[in-house]
Protein backbone atom coordinates (compact mmCIF):
# COMPACT_ATOMS: atom_id res chain seq x y z
CA UNK A 1 0.00 0.00 0.00
CA UNK A 2 1.26 3.11 -1.00
CA UNK A 3 0.19 6.61 0.96
CA UNK A 4 -0.85 9.59 -1.61
CA UNK A 5 1.32 11.97 -1.53
CA UNK A 6 1.09 16.10 -2.70
CA UNK A 7 3.77 17.15 -5.75
CA UNK A 8 5.70 20.31 -4.13
CA UNK A 9 4.70 22.43 -7.32
CA UNK A 10 1.10 21.52 -6.67
CA UNK A 11 1.56 22.82 -3.61
CA UNK A 12 3.12 25.89 -4.05
CA UNK A 13 0.66 26.84 -6.97
CA UNK A 14 -2.10 26.60 -4.00
CA UNK A 15 -0.25 28.46 -1.48
CA UNK A 16 -0.15 31.57 -4.30
CA UNK A 17 -3.69 31.37 -4.90
CA UNK A 18 -4.97 31.60 -1.50
CA UNK A 19 -2.17 34.12 -0.68
CA UNK A 20 -3.61 36.79 -3.10
CA UNK A 21 -7.12 35.68 -3.77
CA UNK A 22 -8.68 35.48 0.32
CA UNK A 23 -8.00 39.06 0.65
CA UNK A 24 -10.37 39.80 -1.89
CA UNK A 25 -12.37 37.48 -1.40
CA UNK A 26 -12.91 38.36 2.49
CA UNK A 27 -13.55 41.98 1.34
CA UNK A 28 -16.51 40.78 -1.04
CA UNK A 29 -18.02 38.89 2.31
CA UNK A 30 -17.85 41.18 4.68
CA UNK A 31 -21.33 43.10 3.92
CA UNK A 32 -20.32 46.26 6.27
CA UNK A 33 -17.80 47.13 3.50
CA UNK A 34 -18.95 46.39 0.70
CA UNK A 35 -17.05 48.37 -2.00
CA UNK A 36 -17.69 46.59 -4.94
CA UNK A 37 -21.33 48.71 -5.64
CA UNK A 38 -21.68 52.61 -5.02
CA UNK A 39 -24.57 53.57 -3.90
CA UNK A 40 -27.00 55.71 -5.63
CA UNK A 41 -28.38 58.78 -3.80
CA UNK A 42 -31.64 60.96 -4.83
CA UNK A 43 -29.46 64.19 -6.04
CA UNK A 44 -27.49 62.25 -8.25
CA UNK A 45 -30.34 61.82 -10.74
CA UNK A 46 -30.93 65.72 -11.01
CA UNK A 47 -26.73 65.76 -11.49
CA UNK A 48 -26.65 63.31 -14.72
CA UNK A 49 -29.67 65.48 -15.56
CA UNK A 50 -28.01 68.40 -15.26
CA UNK A 51 -25.05 66.83 -17.13
CA UNK A 52 -26.97 65.87 -19.80
CA UNK A 53 -28.40 69.35 -20.54
CA UNK A 54 -24.51 70.83 -20.58
CA UNK A 55 -23.77 68.06 -23.08
CA UNK A 56 -26.84 68.57 -25.18
CA UNK A 57 -26.42 72.48 -24.65
CA UNK A 58 -22.65 71.52 -26.02
CA UNK A 59 -23.91 68.82 -28.94
CA UNK A 60 -26.10 71.58 -30.25
CA UNK A 61 -23.47 74.84 -30.55
CA UNK A 62 -20.51 72.34 -32.17
CA UNK A 63 -23.67 71.39 -34.54
CA UNK A 64 -24.87 75.15 -34.85
CA UNK A 65 -20.97 76.21 -35.29
CA UNK A 66 -19.38 73.33 -38.05
CA UNK A 67 -22.07 73.97 -39.66
CA UNK A 68 -21.74 78.15 -40.11
CA UNK A 69 -18.03 77.28 -40.62
CA UNK A 70 -18.87 74.67 -43.69
CA UNK A 71 -20.40 75.39 -47.00
CA UNK A 72 -23.38 73.91 -45.95
CA UNK A 73 -23.78 77.73 -44.43
CA UNK A 74 -24.43 79.05 -48.13
CA UNK A 75 -27.80 77.03 -47.86
CA UNK A 76 -30.61 78.92 -46.50
CA UNK A 77 -31.85 75.50 -45.22
CA UNK A 78 -28.78 74.73 -43.39
CA UNK A 79 -28.69 78.20 -41.74
CA UNK A 80 -32.38 77.36 -40.17
CA UNK A 81 -30.98 74.17 -39.05
CA UNK A 82 -28.69 76.02 -37.60
CA UNK A 83 -30.72 78.55 -35.70
CA UNK A 84 -32.81 76.05 -34.65
CA UNK A 85 -29.55 74.18 -33.11
CA UNK A 86 -28.87 77.49 -31.00
CA UNK A 87 -32.37 77.98 -29.72
CA UNK A 88 -32.13 74.12 -28.56
CA UNK A 89 -28.77 75.04 -27.04
CA UNK A 90 -30.26 78.11 -25.30
CA UNK A 91 -32.80 76.41 -23.99
CA UNK A 92 -31.03 73.60 -22.45
CA UNK A 93 -29.23 76.82 -20.75
CA UNK A 94 -32.81 78.18 -19.59
CA UNK A 95 -33.63 74.37 -18.33
CA UNK A 96 -30.57 73.93 -16.45
CA UNK A 97 -31.45 77.30 -14.94
CA UNK A 98 -35.14 76.40 -13.99
CA UNK A 99 -33.75 72.86 -12.38
CA UNK A 100 -31.40 75.19 -9.92
CA UNK A 101 -34.75 76.85 -9.21
CA UNK A 102 -37.17 74.27 -9.06
CA UNK A 103 -33.99 73.33 -6.22
CA UNK A 104 -33.93 76.69 -4.62
CA UNK A 105 -37.37 77.04 -4.37
CA UNK A 106 -39.43 76.70 -0.78
CA UNK A 107 -42.30 74.02 -1.16
CA UNK A 108 -44.17 76.46 1.42
CA UNK A 109 -44.33 78.97 -1.63
CA UNK A 110 -47.12 76.62 -3.26
CA UNK A 111 -50.18 76.76 -2.03
CA UNK A 112 -53.49 74.97 -2.62
CA UNK A 113 -56.34 76.84 -4.51
CA UNK A 114 -60.31 76.23 -4.39
CA UNK A 115 -59.98 73.37 -6.66
CA UNK A 116 -57.72 71.59 -4.05
CA UNK A 117 -54.95 71.72 -6.22
CA UNK A 118 -51.70 73.00 -4.99
CA UNK A 119 -51.94 76.09 -8.20
CA UNK A 120 -50.90 78.50 -6.38
CA UNK A 121 -47.57 80.31 -6.12
CA UNK A 122 -46.55 82.86 -3.35
CA UNK A 123 -44.17 84.97 -4.74
CA UNK A 124 -42.00 85.66 -1.62
CA UNK A 125 -38.99 86.20 -3.10
CA UNK A 126 -37.14 87.07 -6.54
CA UNK A 127 -36.46 83.24 -6.57
CA UNK A 128 -40.13 82.76 -6.89
CA UNK A 129 -40.50 84.99 -9.71
CA UNK A 130 -37.44 83.50 -11.52
CA UNK A 131 -38.98 80.29 -10.79
CA UNK A 132 -42.45 81.04 -13.10
CA UNK A 133 -40.46 82.53 -15.77
CA UNK A 134 -38.39 79.87 -16.57
CA UNK A 135 -41.18 77.15 -16.07
CA UNK A 136 -41.68 78.55 -19.63
CA UNK A 137 -39.15 77.21 -21.61
CA UNK A 138 -41.49 75.87 -24.55
CA UNK A 139 -41.11 79.41 -25.56
CA UNK A 140 -37.54 78.22 -26.44
CA UNK A 141 -38.03 75.32 -27.25
CA UNK A 142 -40.85 75.02 -29.64
CA UNK A 143 -39.17 78.03 -32.13
CA UNK A 144 -35.86 75.55 -32.15
CA UNK A 145 -38.09 72.58 -33.41
CA UNK A 146 -40.31 75.04 -35.58
CA UNK A 147 -36.79 76.05 -37.19
CA UNK A 148 -35.69 72.95 -37.62
CA UNK A 149 -38.82 71.48 -38.91
CA UNK A 150 -38.43 74.55 -41.38
CA UNK A 151 -34.95 73.46 -42.71
CA UNK A 152 -35.84 70.04 -43.26
CA UNK A 153 -39.33 71.08 -45.17
CA UNK A 154 -36.78 73.62 -47.35
CA UNK A 155 -34.55 70.71 -47.82
CA UNK A 156 -37.36 67.86 -48.98
CA UNK A 157 -38.81 70.33 -51.38
CA UNK A 158 -35.30 71.33 -53.22
CA UNK A 159 -34.00 69.02 -56.08
CA UNK A 160 -32.67 65.80 -55.17
CA UNK A 161 -29.34 67.18 -56.03
CA UNK A 162 -29.22 69.92 -53.18
CA UNK A 163 -30.93 69.02 -50.80
CA UNK A 164 -28.97 67.70 -47.54
CA UNK A 165 -25.98 66.91 -49.75
CA UNK A 166 -23.13 69.65 -50.53
CA UNK A 167 -23.21 68.71 -54.09
CA UNK A 168 -24.57 72.14 -55.14
CA UNK A 169 -23.99 74.39 -52.12
CA UNK A 170 -24.63 77.56 -54.03
CA UNK B 1 -47.86 89.17 -0.43
CA UNK B 2 -48.27 88.71 -4.30
CA UNK B 3 -49.93 85.13 -5.57
CA UNK B 4 -49.80 83.69 -8.87
CA UNK B 5 -51.76 81.37 -10.65
CA UNK B 6 -50.11 78.43 -12.02
CA UNK B 7 -52.76 77.58 -14.57
CA UNK B 8 -51.15 80.22 -16.94
CA UNK B 9 -48.03 78.03 -16.80
CA UNK B 10 -49.67 74.57 -16.45
CA UNK B 11 -51.54 76.15 -19.88
CA UNK B 12 -48.41 76.36 -21.76
CA UNK B 13 -46.74 73.46 -20.88
CA UNK B 14 -49.20 70.94 -22.00
CA UNK B 15 -50.14 73.45 -25.48
CA UNK B 16 -46.13 73.14 -25.78
CA UNK B 17 -45.87 69.59 -25.08
CA UNK B 18 -48.71 68.76 -27.61
CA UNK B 19 -46.79 70.77 -30.02
CA UNK B 20 -43.87 69.61 -29.82
CA UNK B 21 -44.97 66.23 -29.84
CA UNK B 22 -47.00 67.36 -33.48
CA UNK B 23 -43.49 69.21 -34.99
CA UNK B 24 -41.55 66.09 -34.01
CA UNK B 25 -43.62 63.98 -36.23
CA UNK B 26 -43.55 66.69 -39.06
CA UNK B 27 -39.90 66.77 -38.33
CA UNK B 28 -39.31 63.06 -38.89
CA UNK B 29 -42.16 62.45 -41.42
CA UNK B 30 -39.39 65.20 -43.49
CA UNK B 31 -36.66 63.41 -42.77
CA UNK B 32 -38.17 60.65 -43.63
CA UNK B 33 -39.23 61.53 -47.04
CA UNK B 34 -35.17 62.92 -47.85
CA UNK B 35 -33.68 59.49 -46.79
CA UNK B 36 -35.89 57.69 -48.85
CA UNK B 37 -34.61 60.20 -51.70
CA UNK B 38 -31.25 59.16 -51.33
CA UNK B 39 -30.13 56.57 -49.20
CA UNK B 40 -26.87 56.54 -50.13
CA UNK B 41 -26.27 59.94 -49.09
CA UNK B 42 -23.85 60.04 -45.70
CA UNK B 43 -25.50 63.78 -44.65
CA UNK B 44 -29.06 62.43 -45.53
CA UNK B 45 -28.66 59.39 -43.04
CA UNK B 46 -26.62 61.39 -40.53
CA UNK B 47 -29.50 64.17 -40.76
CA UNK B 48 -32.22 61.14 -40.28
CA UNK B 49 -30.46 59.54 -37.22
CA UNK B 50 -30.11 62.99 -35.33
CA UNK B 51 -33.98 63.58 -36.15
CA UNK B 52 -34.88 60.45 -34.42
CA UNK B 53 -32.46 61.43 -31.51
CA UNK B 54 -34.44 64.47 -31.35
CA UNK B 55 -38.07 62.91 -31.90
CA UNK B 56 -37.65 60.27 -29.10
CA UNK B 57 -36.39 63.50 -26.58
CA UNK B 58 -40.05 65.24 -27.32
CA UNK B 59 -41.87 62.09 -27.08
CA UNK B 60 -40.26 61.14 -23.59
CA UNK B 61 -40.07 65.21 -22.57
CA UNK B 62 -43.63 65.44 -23.74
CA UNK B 63 -45.50 62.58 -22.77
CA UNK B 64 -43.76 63.32 -19.16
CA UNK B 65 -45.19 66.64 -18.98
CA UNK B 66 -48.68 65.41 -19.97
CA UNK B 67 -48.87 62.18 -17.92
CA UNK B 68 -47.29 64.52 -14.79
CA UNK B 69 -50.36 66.81 -15.42
CA UNK B 70 -53.02 64.22 -16.01
CA UNK B 71 -51.80 62.26 -12.94
CA UNK B 72 -52.20 65.37 -10.71
CA UNK B 73 -55.08 66.29 -11.85
CA UNK B 74 -56.86 63.05 -11.21
CA UNK B 75 -55.47 63.41 -7.68
CA UNK B 76 -52.82 60.28 -8.65
CA UNK B 77 -49.72 62.29 -7.78
CA UNK B 78 -48.24 58.96 -5.83
CA UNK B 79 -48.31 57.74 -9.18
CA UNK B 80 -46.52 60.22 -10.72
CA UNK B 81 -43.75 60.28 -7.94
CA UNK B 82 -43.03 56.94 -8.76
CA UNK B 83 -42.96 57.41 -12.80
CA UNK B 84 -41.39 60.70 -12.48
CA UNK B 85 -37.67 59.23 -12.11
CA UNK B 86 -38.50 56.97 -14.96
CA UNK B 87 -39.30 59.66 -17.13
CA UNK B 88 -36.74 62.13 -16.14
CA UNK B 89 -33.95 59.10 -16.44
CA UNK B 90 -35.25 58.56 -19.76
CA UNK B 91 -34.73 62.01 -20.83
CA UNK B 92 -31.11 61.94 -19.64
CA UNK B 93 -30.42 58.96 -21.60
CA UNK B 94 -32.20 61.04 -25.35
CA UNK B 95 -29.93 64.18 -24.11
CA UNK B 96 -26.82 61.85 -24.29
CA UNK B 97 -27.80 60.16 -27.39
CA UNK B 98 -28.31 63.20 -29.42
CA UNK B 99 -24.86 64.32 -28.16
CA UNK B 100 -23.18 60.61 -28.86
CA UNK B 101 -25.29 61.29 -32.65
CA UNK B 102 -23.61 65.44 -32.71
CA UNK B 103 -19.83 64.05 -32.19
CA UNK B 104 -20.13 62.43 -35.76
CA UNK B 105 -21.33 65.45 -37.47
CA UNK B 106 -17.56 66.27 -38.10
CA UNK B 107 -16.71 63.14 -39.58
CA UNK B 108 -19.94 63.24 -41.81
CA UNK B 109 -18.71 66.94 -42.52
CA UNK B 110 -15.02 65.80 -43.47
CA UNK B 111 -16.45 62.85 -45.53
CA UNK B 112 -18.57 64.79 -47.68
CA UNK B 113 -16.63 67.06 -48.12
CA UNK B 114 -13.35 64.98 -49.15
CA UNK B 115 -16.33 62.92 -51.30
CA UNK B 116 -17.33 66.28 -53.27
CA UNK B 117 -13.38 66.91 -53.76
CA UNK B 118 -13.19 63.21 -55.29
CA UNK B 119 -16.29 63.90 -57.44
CA UNK B 120 -14.74 67.15 -58.61
CA UNK B 121 -11.25 65.85 -59.56
CA UNK B 122 -12.97 63.13 -61.24
CA UNK B 123 -15.30 65.28 -63.34
CA UNK B 124 -12.09 67.21 -64.26
CA UNK B 125 -10.00 64.14 -65.43
CA UNK B 126 -12.75 62.79 -67.10
CA UNK B 127 -13.62 66.20 -68.91
CA UNK B 128 -9.70 66.29 -70.01
CA UNK B 129 -9.74 62.50 -71.39
CA UNK B 130 -12.27 63.07 -72.57
CA UNK B 131 -10.61 66.24 -74.69
CA UNK B 132 -7.41 63.60 -74.97
CA UNK B 133 -9.34 61.52 -77.13
CA UNK B 134 -10.61 64.03 -79.14
CA UNK B 135 -7.47 65.46 -79.94
CA UNK B 136 -5.72 61.96 -80.53
CA UNK B 137 -8.45 61.43 -82.62
CA UNK B 138 -7.79 63.79 -84.58
CA UNK B 139 -4.08 63.49 -84.74
CA UNK B 140 -5.15 60.09 -85.84
CA UNK B 141 -7.59 60.97 -88.41
CA UNK B 142 -4.39 63.54 -89.98
CA UNK B 143 -2.25 61.05 -90.46
CA UNK B 144 -4.67 58.46 -91.76
CA UNK B 145 -5.41 61.30 -94.39
CA UNK B 146 -1.70 62.57 -94.80
CA UNK B 147 -0.34 58.14 -95.43
CA UNK B 148 -2.93 57.22 -97.67
CA UNK B 149 -2.93 60.50 -100.05
CA UNK B 150 0.44 59.95 -100.14
CA UNK B 151 0.59 56.21 -100.88
CA UNK B 152 -2.33 57.33 -103.74
CA UNK B 153 0.18 59.33 -105.22
CA UNK B 154 2.68 57.00 -104.81
CA UNK B 155 1.34 54.47 -106.73
CA UNK B 156 -0.01 56.73 -109.39
CA UNK B 157 2.35 59.20 -109.91
CA UNK B 158 4.80 56.55 -112.36
CA UNK B 159 2.16 55.24 -114.58
CA UNK B 160 0.53 58.68 -114.77
CA UNK B 161 3.93 60.68 -115.78
CA UNK B 162 4.96 57.50 -118.28
CA UNK B 163 1.33 58.05 -120.36
CA UNK B 164 1.48 61.73 -120.16
CA UNK B 165 5.23 62.00 -121.44
CA UNK B 166 4.13 59.51 -124.09
CA UNK B 167 0.96 61.29 -124.77
CA UNK B 168 2.71 65.11 -125.35
CA UNK B 169 5.43 63.19 -127.71
CA UNK B 170 2.61 61.76 -129.83
CA UNK B 171 0.58 64.73 -129.90
CA UNK B 172 4.18 66.99 -131.19
CA UNK B 173 4.78 63.95 -133.62
CA UNK B 174 1.40 63.22 -134.99
CA UNK B 175 0.65 66.11 -137.58
CA UNK B 176 -1.24 64.24 -140.31
CA UNK B 177 -3.69 62.97 -137.92
CA UNK B 178 -7.45 63.14 -138.80
CA UNK B 179 -9.12 66.18 -137.07
CA UNK B 180 -10.90 63.94 -135.41
CA UNK B 181 -7.76 61.81 -133.55
CA UNK B 182 -6.35 65.33 -132.83
CA UNK B 183 -9.55 66.06 -130.80
CA UNK B 184 -9.19 62.88 -129.03
CA UNK B 185 -5.81 63.17 -128.04
CA UNK B 186 -6.62 66.83 -127.13
CA UNK B 187 -8.86 65.24 -124.60
CA UNK B 188 -6.65 62.70 -123.85
CA UNK B 189 -3.80 65.28 -122.72
CA UNK B 190 -5.81 67.26 -120.58
CA UNK B 191 -7.54 64.54 -118.66
CA UNK B 192 -3.91 63.58 -117.86
CA UNK B 193 -2.88 66.97 -117.05
CA UNK B 194 -5.87 66.73 -114.63
CA UNK B 195 -4.59 63.44 -113.11
CA UNK B 196 -1.22 65.17 -113.05
CA UNK B 197 -2.45 67.84 -110.59
CA UNK B 198 -4.25 65.44 -108.39
CA UNK B 199 -1.14 64.26 -107.48
CA UNK B 200 0.42 66.98 -106.58
CA UNK B 201 -2.18 67.90 -104.49
CA UNK B 202 -2.21 64.38 -102.72
CA UNK B 203 1.56 65.02 -102.20
CA UNK B 204 0.83 68.65 -100.85
CA UNK B 205 -2.11 66.84 -98.00
CA UNK B 206 1.10 66.42 -95.46
CA UNK B 207 2.45 70.12 -95.98
CA UNK B 208 -1.17 71.23 -95.74
CA UNK B 209 -1.52 69.42 -92.19
CA UNK B 210 1.40 72.28 -91.54
CA UNK B 211 -1.89 75.15 -91.55
CA UNK B 212 -3.10 73.30 -88.03
CA UNK B 213 -0.11 75.09 -86.63
CA UNK B 214 -1.20 77.89 -84.63
CA UNK B 215 -0.06 80.14 -81.52
CA UNK B 216 0.53 77.45 -78.41
CA UNK B 217 1.37 78.99 -74.96
CA UNK B 218 3.78 76.38 -74.19
CA UNK B 219 3.45 76.98 -70.49
CA UNK B 220 0.06 76.21 -70.17
CA UNK B 221 0.01 73.37 -72.42
CA UNK B 222 2.76 72.00 -70.13
CA UNK B 223 0.58 72.76 -67.07
CA UNK B 224 -3.05 71.32 -68.94
CA UNK B 225 -0.46 68.16 -69.22
CA UNK B 226 1.11 67.89 -65.34
CA UNK B 227 -2.28 68.18 -64.16
CA UNK B 228 -3.81 65.36 -65.79
CA UNK B 229 -1.18 62.95 -64.51
CA UNK B 230 -0.60 64.31 -61.41
CA UNK B 231 -3.24 62.25 -59.98
CA UNK B 232 -1.31 59.69 -61.35
CA UNK B 233 2.05 60.28 -59.88
CA UNK B 234 0.75 60.88 -56.23
CA UNK B 235 -1.05 57.23 -56.64
CA UNK B 236 2.52 56.05 -56.66
CA UNK B 237 3.95 58.15 -54.37
CA UNK B 238 5.73 60.06 -56.96
CA UNK B 239 6.56 64.01 -56.10
CA UNK B 240 5.54 65.89 -59.35
CA UNK B 241 6.50 69.71 -59.48
CA UNK B 242 6.06 72.10 -62.29
CA UNK B 243 8.09 75.23 -62.55
CA UNK B 244 7.15 77.55 -65.53
CA UNK B 245 9.17 80.23 -66.95
CA UNK B 246 8.56 83.96 -65.96
CA UNK B 247 7.48 84.71 -69.21
CA UNK B 248 5.08 83.39 -71.61
CA UNK B 249 6.93 80.62 -73.98
CA UNK B 250 3.94 81.05 -77.36
CA UNK B 251 5.14 79.39 -80.02
CA UNK B 252 3.66 78.15 -83.92
CA UNK B 253 2.39 74.77 -83.47
CA UNK B 254 0.06 72.17 -83.63
CA UNK B 255 -1.98 72.00 -80.14
CA UNK B 256 -3.51 68.35 -80.31
CA UNK B 257 0.17 66.46 -81.14
CA UNK B 258 2.81 68.78 -78.82
CA UNK B 259 0.07 67.44 -76.02
CA UNK B 260 0.25 64.07 -76.92
CA UNK B 261 3.87 64.63 -76.92
CA UNK B 262 4.03 66.22 -73.10
CA UNK B 263 1.83 63.43 -71.87
CA UNK B 264 3.80 60.62 -73.20
CA UNK B 265 6.93 61.92 -71.84
CA UNK B 266 5.32 63.28 -68.50
CA UNK B 267 4.04 59.28 -68.45
CA UNK B 268 6.98 57.38 -69.15
CA UNK B 269 8.52 59.24 -66.04
CA UNK B 270 6.19 57.87 -64.11
CA UNK B 271 6.07 54.44 -64.89
CA UNK B 272 10.05 54.86 -64.55
CA UNK B 273 9.61 55.95 -61.04
CA UNK B 274 8.80 54.60 -57.83
CA UNK B 275 7.64 56.14 -54.28
CA UNK B 276 9.88 58.50 -53.01
CA UNK B 277 10.50 59.46 -56.56
CA UNK B 278 10.57 62.77 -58.08
CA UNK B 279 9.72 64.49 -61.40
CA UNK B 280 10.50 68.03 -61.89
CA UNK B 281 9.33 69.82 -64.91
CA UNK B 282 10.50 73.37 -65.48
CA UNK B 283 9.98 75.72 -68.71
CA UNK B 284 12.79 78.09 -69.79
CA UNK B 285 13.44 80.78 -72.83
CA UNK B 286 16.77 79.71 -74.15
CA UNK B 287 18.45 81.26 -77.01
CA UNK B 288 17.37 78.57 -79.48
CA UNK B 289 13.52 79.05 -78.35
CA UNK B 290 11.24 77.80 -75.83
CA UNK B 291 12.65 74.68 -73.75
CA UNK B 292 11.43 72.12 -71.40
CA UNK B 293 12.89 69.90 -69.18
CA UNK B 294 11.79 66.66 -67.23
CA UNK B 295 14.22 65.78 -64.59
CA UNK B 296 13.69 63.03 -62.03
CA UNK B 297 15.54 60.61 -59.66
CA UNK B 298 14.27 57.00 -60.93
CA UNK B 299 16.37 54.10 -61.98
CA UNK B 300 17.53 55.77 -64.99
CA UNK B 301 18.16 54.09 -68.50
CA UNK B 302 21.22 51.48 -69.14
CA UNK B 303 23.28 53.19 -72.18
CA UNK B 304 22.91 49.96 -74.49
CA UNK B 305 19.47 51.14 -74.48
CA UNK B 306 19.10 54.49 -74.87
CA UNK B 307 21.06 54.53 -78.24
CA UNK B 308 18.08 52.69 -78.93
CA UNK B 309 15.32 54.50 -77.61
CA UNK B 310 13.83 56.13 -80.60
CA UNK B 311 13.95 53.69 -82.63
CA UNK B 312 10.61 52.17 -83.84
CA UNK B 313 9.51 49.00 -81.96
CA UNK B 314 12.14 49.22 -79.63
CA UNK B 315 11.13 48.60 -76.18
CA UNK B 316 12.09 46.65 -72.96
CA UNK B 317 8.86 46.80 -71.47
CA UNK B 318 6.44 43.36 -71.98
CA UNK B 319 3.42 44.76 -74.05
CA UNK B 320 4.61 47.91 -74.84
CA UNK B 321 4.92 48.97 -78.21
CA UNK B 322 7.73 50.97 -78.83
CA UNK B 323 6.28 53.40 -81.36
CA UNK B 324 5.75 56.19 -78.54
CA UNK B 325 9.15 57.80 -78.05
CA UNK B 326 9.77 57.41 -82.14
CA UNK B 327 6.47 59.39 -82.31
CA UNK B 328 7.42 61.38 -79.51
CA UNK B 329 10.11 62.80 -81.71
CA UNK B 330 8.29 62.43 -85.02
CA UNK B 331 5.89 65.27 -83.52
CA UNK B 332 9.13 67.05 -82.28
CA UNK B 333 10.99 67.01 -85.44
CA UNK B 334 7.42 68.06 -87.32
CA UNK B 335 7.82 71.34 -85.12
CA UNK B 336 11.45 71.53 -86.39
CA UNK B 337 12.60 71.00 -83.01
CA UNK B 338 15.21 68.92 -81.05
CA UNK B 339 14.25 66.15 -78.10
CA UNK B 340 17.55 64.50 -76.31
CA UNK B 341 17.40 62.02 -73.15
CA UNK B 342 20.41 62.06 -71.07
CA UNK B 343 20.97 59.82 -67.83
CA UNK B 344 21.69 62.23 -64.88
CA UNK B 345 25.42 61.88 -63.27
CA UNK B 346 23.78 60.98 -59.53
CA UNK B 347 20.71 59.47 -60.72
CA UNK B 348 17.57 59.54 -62.94
CA UNK B 349 17.14 60.89 -66.46
CA UNK B 350 16.47 64.45 -67.94
CA UNK B 351 14.64 64.68 -70.96
CA UNK B 352 15.56 67.96 -73.14
CA UNK B 353 12.89 69.22 -75.30
CA UNK B 354 13.73 72.58 -77.63
CA UNK B 355 11.09 73.51 -79.40
CA UNK B 356 11.75 76.78 -81.94
CA UNK B 357 8.96 79.81 -81.52
CA UNK B 358 8.41 79.74 -85.34
CA UNK B 359 6.50 83.13 -84.55
CA UNK B 360 7.75 85.10 -87.70
CA UNK B 361 6.61 82.39 -90.47
CA UNK B 362 3.02 82.51 -88.07
CA UNK B 363 2.80 86.21 -88.50
CA UNK B 364 3.99 86.34 -92.19
CA UNK B 365 1.25 83.89 -93.39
Amino acid sequence: MTAKTIHLPAMKHLVIFFTFWSPLFLVAVIPTSAFALQTHAAPEGLYVHQIGHVLFAIAMFGFALRIRRSRLNKQKSWRLMSVGAILFALWNGWAFIGHILAMLISKGDFSRGSDGLKSILVLNSPIDVLYYLFKMDHFLCFPALLFIYLALKRMTAQPADSAGSEKNPQ
Amino acid sequence: MTHISLYPLWGIDIVGSLAMLFLSSLCLRQVLILYKRDREDALNTYLMWLIIALFVFCIFRSLGHLVKHLLVFSDHSDIWARIAPLSGGLNTVTFVVIFAVTLFFRNVLIFMNRMTSDRVRIETTSRQLLSLNQDIESVVSDRTRAEMALNLAHEIRNPVMIIGGLLRRMYRTASDESEQGQKYQQEIKHQIDQLESLVAGLEDIQSVSQDHFKTVELNELLRDAVEMVQPEAESKGIEMSYQPSTTKLPLKGNQQYLKVALLHLLRNGIEACSVGNYIKITTELSRQGPLVLIRDDGPGIPKQVLKHIFEPFYSTRDGATGLGLPYVRQIIKEHRGEIRITNNKEKGITVELRIPSHLNELQEK
